[in-house]
C-alpha cells in the first residue's frame, strides 16, 4: 500500500492532515523507519453523526444544495433538519465536477482544534444517549513493540457507543492479571486508560451481550464510575440551553478572545482578571432562574465556578501556560537538572521493599506523568495526576495503601520520569482551581501527595534518604560523572528496551564506582561516543526528534498491542538481564554484550523495513501497515502547507 | 452540611491506617483491605437530626515525610492525633505534631486525642492520665480506642462530628479565605486555657 493513495482515500488521515502535529509524527516515523497502522477500509457508513464529527471529519458540501454533503470516503450524506440528525444515505462513486466549497454554516468552524471526542450516537430515538455518550475517539498513539525497536503509530477508527461496554477495574487484581496475560499472550489488543475517568476505566468492546443488559450495565458502571469532575460537567450540561446559560458562554467567548489578543504580558495582572471576571459572572448568573427545580440545588456555586474555569482554560490554556512556562523557565530548568543529578538514588535510599520494585508499573506511571504537560486543564491535569497514582497502587494489590509506603514509590517515578514543566503545571493547577473544593475531593490528595513528593525532592537532605551520610551524599551530588539515563527516560514512550536495561543498572549499581558507571554509560549510550562526527549527527537529529515528539500530543490514551514475535524476544531479554543479576563482574560483560545487541538489533532494524506485523485487530478493524518514504513525507508536508493557505485565506475572507 | 476535612496525624505505626478503615468500612482486616481512594475517605455522620460529611485525610507518620505534611492540613476543620498505647514515645511525639499543625493551618481547629490498640492493655506503656493532661493542656478530647476491636470507634467519630458541627456554626464566615485566615488567627495558648477551664473541654485549640 502505498501511503500518497492511501492519503487521498482514507478519511481518518484526511482528518490528521489538518492536524499541525501530525507532520511532526510523519517525520518522526520516516527518522525511525516507523511505521503507521491505518484501519483497512475506514468507513463512515452506517454511523449517524452530530455536527461535531460533521466538523472533523467531513468537510465538502453541494454548492447546490447545502443538504448534501460529500465524505472523503466520497459517499453521499444529507442533513436531517427536524431530526438533526446527519445521515449518510448511499453509497456511490459519485463526484462533484464543480468547485468544491464549503457550507456557510460551517465555514467558521475549524477543524480539529481541540481533541476531538466524538460522541457516538445511534439511529433510534429510544437510544438517543447524548448525555451517556463515551468519548473515543483517538487520533494517534505511538507505542514501540517490545524488542524490536520499531516505532508504530496507530490512528483508530472512532467507535459506535452501542459496541462499548465500561469496565471498572475497582479489583486491582483483576487488572494485575490483566496485565500478566498481556505479557504472555499474543497479539491482544487493548485500550488503557480514557479521558473520563483516566485509569479508572477500561474500554472494552463485546457484542455477545444484548444491548438492554449492556445499557443497564453501563448506567450502573457510570455512576460508579463517577468522578467529582465529570460529575459537575455532566450536571451542568442540562443547562447549557437556557439563555442565561448561554449569554455567560457568549461573555467567556469574549473574554477569552480578549486575553489571548492582549499585549501584557504579566501573568499576575492576567490571574487576577481572570479571577475576577470569574467572580463577576458568578455574581450576575441568576441562578434562581436556572434551577428552577429544588433538587438542582447540587449545583452550587462552587461547581459553577469549576465549570466556568474549565470552559476558559478550555480556550486560554495554551496562552495562559505559555506565559508560565515563560516566568518559570529558570526554576523548572533547575529543578530538571537537579532531578537528572540525583539519578543514583535507587530504590533502598528511599526505602522502598523489594515487592514494589514491578519497573513495568513503575514505567507506566511515569509515563503517565508525562502526559500532564499535554492536559489543557486544570480538572484535567488532576485527572492525570490521579491516573499516576492509580496505577502505582497496582503495586499494592488492592490492600489499603499507607502512605507512608505509598510516599517513596511516588517520589522515586517523579524522580525518574523527570517530566520537564511539572513546577509549572503544578503552580498552573494551584493558581486555577479552588482551594476549598480541592481539599474536599479525592483530587485534592492526588494533588497534594504528588506536591509535597516534588516539595521532597527540591529540598532532599542526606538525614532523608537511607545508607547516605553527609559527605557521600555531597560526592555523589557533585560528582562529574553523572548517569546520563535520563535521555532514555525521556524517551520512554519508544524505547522499552532502553528502559529495561537502565532500570537494572538502578538496582544493580550500588557500589557508586564512578569508573563502572562511566563505562556502562558509554557502552549503553551511544550518545557519548564523541570521536565519530557520524554518530554525533544522529545524535543531534535524535534529541531533535525526541524534542519534537515530547512536544506532541499523541491522543489521551495510547493503545497498546503485542505481537508474538516481540514478546518472546522481550521475555528473553529480561531472562538475560536477571541472569546478568546473579553476579556484579557478569553483570557488566553480559551489560555491554546486551547493549551491543541491542545496537545490532537496530541496525538490523533500520537496514530491514520489511516487518510484517500480524493479524492485528482492534474492535473487529483489521489494520495494515504503510510504511512512509522520505518522498512521501515530502508530499505531505506540501499538502499540508497548502491545506493551511487554504484555511488562511478563508478566514481573511 | 458542607464536607468537612479531618486530618489523621500521628507517628509511624501508631495504627492511623486502621483507625481510618476501620471507621468507614466497620471492618478490621489484620491483612488490610482494599479501598478505592486510599488516604482519602468521605463518610456521612448523623448527629441528632443533621448529618455532616468527613472527608478524612490520612497522612504519612515516619519522620522523614513529617515536613510534607502542611499541605494536608490545608483548610482542616478538624485533626484526630492517634498515639499507640503500647509507645510512650508516640505520645511525646504528638506535641511536636500540635506544635506544627498550630504553625501551619493558622486558625483554630477541633482537636482529638486517641489511643490506639487499647486491646492490648498488658503492653500499656502510656498512662490514661498523661494523655489526658496533653487533651487538657491543648484543649481536646481525648479518647481510648482499638482498630482491631473497633472498641469506641464510632463513638470518636460521632463526637467528632457533633464538634465539628459545633465549630462550624460558631465560626459561620467561612475560614477558607484569605481574610477569614486572618480572623481565625492562633489565639494564644495561656489565653486558650483560660477559656477551656471556663467551658469544660470546649474541643477547640
Amino acid at each position: 500500500m502505498n501511503f500518497t493513495e492511501e492519503i487521498s482515500t482514507n478519511p481518518l488521515i484526511m482528518v490528521l492532515l489538518y492536524e499541525p502535529s501530525f507532520s511532526y509524527l510523519l517525520n518522526f516515523l520516516i527518522k525511525k523507519k516507523g511505521v503507521l497502522l491505518v484501519p483497512l477500509l475506514p468507513t463512515l457508513e452506517r454511523i449517524s453523526l452530530n455536527p461535531q464529527f460533521l466538523e472533523t471529519h467531513l468537510t465538502v458540501f453541494n454548492p447546490n444544495d447545502n443538504r448534501q454533503f460529500l465524505t472523503y470516503n466520497n459517499k453521499i450524506g444529507v442533513i436531517v433538519p427536524k431530526s438533526k440528525v446527519f445521515l449518510i444515505e448511499t453509497d456511490s462513486n459519485f463526484r462533484w465536477d464543480q468547485e468544491m466549497q464549503l457550507s456557510k454554516t460551517f465555514q467558521n468552524k475549524t477543524l480539529i482544534r481541540t481533541l476531538n471526542y466524538f460522541d457516538g450516537k445511534t439511529k433510534n430515538k429510544k437510544e438517543k444517549t447524548n448525555e451517556k455518550t463515551v468519548n473515543i475517539l483517538k487520533k494517534f498513539a505511538l507505542e514501540t513493540v517490545r524488542g524490536q525497536n520499531i516505532t508504530v503509530a496507530f490512528i483508530s477508527q472512532p467507535l459506535q457507543i452501542t459496541k462499548i461496554k465500561l469496565k471498572k477495574t475497582k479489583n486491582n487484581k483483576k487488572s494485575k492479571s490483566k496485565t500478566k496475560n498481556k505479557a504472555r499472550t499474543s497479539t491482544s489488543t487493548s485500550t488503557s486508560t480514557n479521558k473520563s475517568t483516566s485509569t479508572s476505566t477500561n474500554i472494552d468492546t463485546n457484542t455477545d451481550i444484548n444491548p438492554n443488559q449492556k445499557r443497564r450495565k453501563k448506567k450502573k458502571n457510570v455512576k460508579g464510575n463517577m468522578d467529582p469532575g465529570n460529575q459537575i460537567i455532566k450536571t451542568m450540561k442540562p443547562y447549557l440551553n437556557q439563555p442565561e446559560v448561554q449569554k455567560l458562554l457568549e461573555k467567556i467567548d469574549t473574554f477569552c478572545f480578549k486575553i489571548k489578543n492582549s499585549k501584557r504580558k504579566d501573568f499576575n495582572k492576567i490571574i487576577q482578571k481572570t479571577k475576577r471576571f470569574i467572580k463577576k459572572v458568578r455574581k450576575q448568573l441568576p441562578l434562581e432562574k436556572i434551577y428552577i427545580d429544588k433538587k438542582d440545588n447540587k449545583v452550587k456555586k462552587q461547581q459553577i465556578s469549576i465549570f466556568i474555569i474549565e470552559i476558559i482554560m478550555s480556550q486560554c490554556s495554551m496562552y495562559l501556560v505559555s506565559i508560565l512556562i515563560e516566568k518559570e523557565k529558570q526554576n523548572d530548568a533547575r529543578y530538571f537538572n537537579y532531578f537528572q543529578k540525583l539519578n543514583w538514588i535507587r530504590f533502598k535510599h528511599l526505602g522502598i521493599p523489594s515487592k514494589y520494585h514491578q519497573k513495568d508499573v513503575l514505567l507506566q506511571a511515569q509515563r503517565k506523568l508525562h502526559e500532564i504537560n499535554f492536559e489543557k486543564t486544570p480538572l484535567q491535569k488532576l485527572k492525570c495526576i490521579q491516573g499516576v497514582c492509580l496505577i502505582l497502587l497496582q503495586l499494592f494489590n488492592g490492600k489499603l495503601s499507607n502512605a507512608d509506603k505509598f510516599f517513596p514509590i511516588l517520589i522515586y517515578t517523579i524522580l525518574y520520569s523527570n517530566t520537564k514543566q511539572l513546577n509549572t503545571n503544578l503552580l498552573f493547577i494551584k493558581i486555577f482551581t479552588n482551594s476549598t473544593w480541592l481539599s474536599t475531593s479525592s483530587y485534592g490528595v492526588y494533588f497534594s501527595n504528588i506536591v509535597s513528593a516534588f516539595n521532597f525532592l527540591k529540598n532532599l537532605k542526606h538525614s532523608d534518604l537511607k545508607f547516605v551520610d553527609r559527605n557521600l551524599f555531597k560526592k555523589l551530588l557533585n560528582s562529574k560523572h553523572q548517569n546520563r539515563n535520563q535521555n532514555h527516560n525521556h524517551n520512554h514512550n519508544h524505547n522499552h528496551n532502553h528502559n529495561h536495561n537502565h532500570e537494572h543498572e538502578h538496582d544493580q549499581n550500588q557500589s557508586h564506582n564512578q569508573n563502572q558507571n562511566q563505562n556502562q554509560n558509554h557502552s549503553h549510550n551511544h550518545n557519548h561516543n564523541h570521536g565519530h562526527n557520524n554518530q554525533n549527527r544522529k545524535l543531534r537529529q535524535q534529541k531533535l526528534l525526541n524534542r519534537s515528539v515530547n512536544t506532541l500530543n499523541f491522543g489521551k490514551s495510547p493503545i497498546s498491542f503485542q505481537l508474538t514475535k516481540d514478546n518472546n524476544e522481550a521475555i528473553i531479554n529480561k531472562n538475560s538481564d536477571l541472569q546478568t543479576s546473579q553476579s556484579n563482574q557478569k553483570e557488566n560483560k553480559s551489560k555491554i554484550e546486551n547493549n551491543d545487541q541491542n545496537n545490532e538489533h537496530q541496525n538490523v532494524n533500520d537496514v530491514d523495513n520489511n516487518f510484517q506485523f500480524k493479524n492485528i485487530t482492534f474492535d473487529k478493524l483489521k489494520f495494515t501497515q504503510i510504511p512512509i518514504l522520505l518522498n512521501d513525507y515530502n508530499n505531505i508536508i506540501e499538502k499540508i502547507i497548502n491545506l493551511k493557505k487554504e484555511i488562511r485565506e478563508k478566514k481573511l475572507k | 452540611m458542607k464536607k468537612q476535612k479531618v486530618v489523621l496525624l500521628g507517628k509511624g505505626r501508631v495504627g492511623k491506617t486502621s483507625i481510618f478503615k476501620r471507621f468507614l468500612q466497620n471492618e478490621f482486616h489484620d491483612n488490610e483491605v482494599t479501598t478505592i481512594q486510599p488516604q482519602y475517605l468521605e463518610k456521612q455522620v448523623k448527629v441528632n437530626t443533621e448529618k455532616v460529611t468527613l472527608s478524612i485525610w490520612d497522612t504519612a507518620g515516619q519522620e522523614r515525610f513529617r515536613g510534607l505534611n502542611p499541605l494536608f492540613y490545608r483548610n482542616s476543620k478538624a485533626a484526630i492525633m492517634v498515639y499507640d498505647i503500647t509507645d510512650q514515645e508516640s505520645l511525646d511525639s504528638l506535641e511536636d505534631w500540635l506544635a506544627e499543625l498550630k504553625n501551619q493551618v493558622g486558625h483554630k481547629i477541633v482537636l482529638m486525642i486517641v489511643g490506639n490498640k487499647s486491646d492490648l492493655k498488658k503492653k500499656r506503656q502510656v498512662s490514661i492520665e498523661d494523655a489526658e493532661n496533653l487533651a487538657k493542656k491543648v484543649g481536646a478530647q481525648h479518647f481510648c480506642v482499638s482498630a482491631k476491636t473497633g472498641e469506641n470507634i464510632d463513638e470518636m467519630f460521632h463526637e467528632l462530628a457533633k464538634r465539628v458541627m459545633k465549630f462550624v456554626k460558631e465560626n459561620k464566615t467561612p475560614l477558607n479565605t484569605t481574610k477569614s485566615r486572618r480572623n481565625f488567627a492562633l489565639v494564644n495558648e495561656d489565653v486558650e486555657t483560660k477559656k477551656k477551664k471556663k467551658k469544660n473541654n470546649d474541643g477547640c485549640c
